[in-house]
C-alpha cells in the first residue's frame, strides 16, 4: 500500500504559541487512521494543517505524492480531500435536497461536466439522481424537501456525510463524528462509516474522544499530546505503550 | 410561495406598469420610471448581498458609471448605436467591479469591504465633481432620448411614452437575466458560499472566484440601471454616486425581503409609494417615513415579501412546496424512535 498523504515535520503555531511540534506521520491508502489526545492536544489543527484551512508554519503534507503544504484547502478538496466537523456543517437556509445538489454540481464543474445547457435553470436530472441515491444512502429521502435547519443534530451529520461522499473524495476526514452523541446513536455512526468505507474503498482519516469508537474503526491510531506525536501504531501497539497508557489511556484500560 | 400565484403578480404588475402612462400624470409617470430603475438597481445589489452574503456600500458608483457613460456617448451623437451603449456602460461598470472585487475580496469582507467601497465610490463622485470635461458639479444636461435603427425598423424612443415602455422593456430584459443567473448552478452555489464559505470551499469551489464574480456581475448590472437611468432623467450630476444613492437598494432591499429573489423590487416601490403618499406632508415628510420603515423591518424580520409569503401560506396552508416538504419531514421524524 502507498502513502496517500504523508505529513513531514509539520509545525504550527499561532501567534507566539506553538501548537504542533514536528509532527511526522504517513497515511496509507485504504487504511482507517485515527489521531487522538487529550483536549488540547492539537487534533483539530493537524486536520486544519492537512485540509488546508491552517497553513502551517513548517513541514510538508504530500498528498497523492503531490506536495500541497501552499495549495489552498478548495484545490485539496478536488484532488480528493473531503471532511466534515466536529459541529455538523450543512446549508442550514437550502433544502436537504439542494444541500446534496449544490456539492454534486461542484464536482461535475470540477470534472468539466455539463449535463444541461447552459441556459438551464434547473439542475439537472443526472445531478438529482446521483444526490437522491445519496440522501437514499442516509435515509434522508423522505426528508429532501425539508429545510436543513430543520433537521434533528443526528440527521445533520449524516446530511453532511452525504455532502461529503458526494465529492467523491478520495481520503475522508472526520473530525469528531460521533461528537455530541448518545451511546445509541454513536454505534448507529460507527456503522455508517464501517459501511462506506466498504462501498466506497476510502481511506479515512479522523479523530475521535471516544475510545470505543477508535477501536472499533481504526486500523492505526496516532497519538498526540501537547502538540507532539506520542505514539503512532496499530491499535494492539498503541494499548501496550507505557507513555501512551500513562497520558492518555489510564482511565480506560483498567476498564477493560 | 405558489408559483401560479407568483407568476399572476408578477404579469398582473407588468401589465399595470405598461399601461401606467395612459392614465398617470407625467410627474408620476417619471418617479414610476426612476423606481424601476431603482428597483434593478437594488436586485443587482442583492444579487451580492443576498446570494454571495458580500455587503457593498459603494453601489452608487457604478450606478453613475452607468449613467456617465451613457450620457457621455449619447451626447457624443451615436444614439444609432443605442443598444451597444447599452451593453458598453453595463461593460464599464462591470470591469470597474471586476477591479476593485479583484483588490478588495482578497483581504476584507464584513464592515471593511462595506467601507472600502463607500470609500471608493465616495473618491469616484470627487473625481466627477471635478472633472470639468463632463460638467463637473454641474454634470451633463440635455441628454437626448435616442432614436436607431435595428434592422430594416426604426426605433424613435424620443418621442411620448416610447422611451418609458423602452425602460420597461429593458429593465424586465435585465432582471429575468439575473433571475436566471441566480437560478442556475451559480447561483445555488452563491448561496451556499453566503450560508458558509468555507464548507463551500471544502466541495471543491473557488470562493474568491465566485465571490469576485457575483461582485462583478452585480457591477453590471448597477450601471446597466444607470444606463437606462440617463435618458430617462436626461441629466447625470455627480450625486447620483453619493452616499444616499448607495444606501438606497440597501433600504429596499432590507424593507422587501433580502432572502427573496424579487424582494428589492417590491421594496423599491413600496418605498416610492409611501414617499409619495406623504409628499405633501412638507417638514414631517422624513419623520412619517421613516417611522413606517421602522415599524415594516421590525414587525417583518423577512421584509414585505416574507410577510407576504407567510400571508398567502396561511391562507391556503396546503400549497406551497416547502411547507409541505417540512411537514413531510417532521412526519417522518415523529416516526423515528
Amino acid at each position: 500500500m502507498s502513502d496517500i498523504i504523508r505529513l513531514e515535520n509539520i509545525e504550527k503555531s499561532y501567534g507566539t504559541h506553538q501548537v504542533l511540534f514536528g509532527i511526522d506521520a504517513e497515511v496509507s491508502e485504504g487504511e482507517t487512521f485515527a489521531v487522538i489526545g487529550p483536549n488540547g492536544a492539537g487534533k483539530t489543527t493537524l486536520f486544519k494543517v492537512m485540509t488546508g484551512e491552517a497553513p502551517c508554519n513548517g513541514g510538508r503534507v504530500i498528498f497523492r505524492g503531490e506536495d500541497v503544504t501552499a495549495i489552498p484547502a478548495h484545490r485539496r478538496a478536488r484532488a480528493g480531500m473531503g471532511r466534515t466537523f466536529q459541529v455538523a456543517r450543512v446549508f442550514l437556509e437550502l433544502t436537504v435536497l439542494e444541500n446534496v445538489v449544490v456539492a454534486v454540481e461542484a464536482r461535475h464543474k470540477n470534472e468539466g461536466r455539463r449535463d444541461v445547457p447552459w441556459y438551464a435553470f434547473k439542475p439537472a436530472q443526472s445531478v438529482v439522481a446521483e444526490a437522491m441515491e445519496l440522501l437514499a444512502h442516509f435515509e434522508l429521502e423522505a426528508k429532501r424537501d425539508a429545510e436543513a435547519s430543520e433537521l434533528s443534530h443526528g440527521d445533520r451529520k449524516r446530511l453532511e456525510l452525504a455532502i461529503t461522499l458526494a465529492g467523491k473524495p478520495k481520503v475522508l476526514m472526520l473530525d469528531e463524528p460521533t461528537a455530541g452523541m448518545s451511546p445509541s446513536d454513536r454505534a448507529g455512526v460507527v456503522e455508517v462509516i464501517k459501511r462506506i468505507r466498504e462501498e466506497n474503498r476510502i481511506t479515512i482519516i479522523m479523530t475521535e474522544h471516544d475510545m470505543s469508537v477508535i477501536f472499533g474503526l481504526a486500523d492505526r491510531i496516532l497519538v498526540m499530546n501537547q502538540g507532539a506525536r506520542l505514539a503512532l501504531g496499530s491499535i494492539e501497539e498503541v494499548r501496550n505503550s507505557p507513555v501512551v497508557r500513562e497520558v492518555y489511556l489510564g482511565k480506560e484500560s483498567q476498564h477493560d | 410561495m405558489n408559483p401560479a400565484i407568483k407568476a399572476t403578480l408578477l404579469v398582473l404588475s407588468a401589465l399595470v406598469l405598461l399601461a401606467l402612462p395612459l392614465w398617470v400624470n407625467p410627474g408620476l409617470l417619471h418617479l414610476v420610471g426612476v423606481t424601476i430603475v431603482m428597483g434593478v438597481f437594488a436586485v443587482a445589489w442583492n444579487l451580492l448581498f443576498g446570494y454571495a452574503g458580500l455587503a457593498s456600500f459603494g453601489s452608487g458608483g457604478l450606478f453613475s458609471i452607468g449613467a456617465y457613460f451613457m450620457a457621455v456617448m449619447l451626447r457624443a451623437g451615436w444614439q444609432d448605436g443605442f443598444l451597444l451603449l447599452i451593453l458598453v456602460s453595463m461593460a464599464a461598470g462591470g470591469l470597474v467591479a471586476f477591479l476593485v472585487g479583484a483588490i478588495a475580496l482578497r483581504r476584507s469582507s464584513g464592515i471593511y469591504l462595506a467601507i472600502l467601497t463607500l470609500a471608493l465610490s465616495e473618491v469616484l463622485r470627487l473625481f466627477l465633481m471635478r472633472w470639468h470635461w463632463i460638467g463637473a458639479e454641474d454634470g451633463l444636461p440635455n441628454i437626448v432620448r435616442p432614436s436607431f435603427s435595428i434592422g430594416i425598423a426604426r426605433v424613435d424612443l424620443s418621442n411620448g411614452h416610447s422611451y418609458y415602455w423602452f425602460l420597461c422593456l429593458a429593465c424586465a430584459a435585465m432582471v429575468a437575466i439575473m433571475w436566471w443567473i441566480l437560478h442556475s448552478p451559480l447561483g445555488r452555489t452563491l448561496r451556499a458560499i453566503r450560508l458558509d464559505p468555507e464548507r463551500t470551499a471544502f466541495m471543491g469551489v473557488n470562493v474568491y472566484g465566485y465571490k469576485l464574480a457575483a461582485f462583478t456581475l452585480s457591477g453590471i448590472f448597477a450601471a446597466g440601471a444607470g444606463a437606462l437611468y440617463a435618458p430617462w432623467a436626461q441629466i447625470v450630476t455627480p450625486d447620483l454616486g453619493n452616499m444616499t444613492r448607495s444606501v438606497q437598494p440597501i433600504l429596499y432591499t432590507l424593507l422587501g425581503g433580502a432572502s427573496s429573489f424579487w424582494g428589492p423590487l417590491i421594496g423599491a416601490f413600496s418605498f416610492s409609494a409611501i414617499e409619495y403618499a406623504t409628499r405633501t406632508l412638507v417638514g414631517i415628510q422624513e419623520i412619517i417615513t421613516g417611522a413606517i420603515l421602522l415599524v415594516i423591518i421590525l414587525v417583518f424580520p423577512t421584509g414585505i415579501a416574507g410577510a407576504f409569503s407567510r400571508f398567502v401560506g396561511a391562507l391556503m396552508p396546503s400549497e406551497p412546496s416547502s411547507r409541505h416538504g417540512s411537514s413531510v419531514a417532521s412526519a417522518v421524524r415523529t416516526e423515528t424512535p
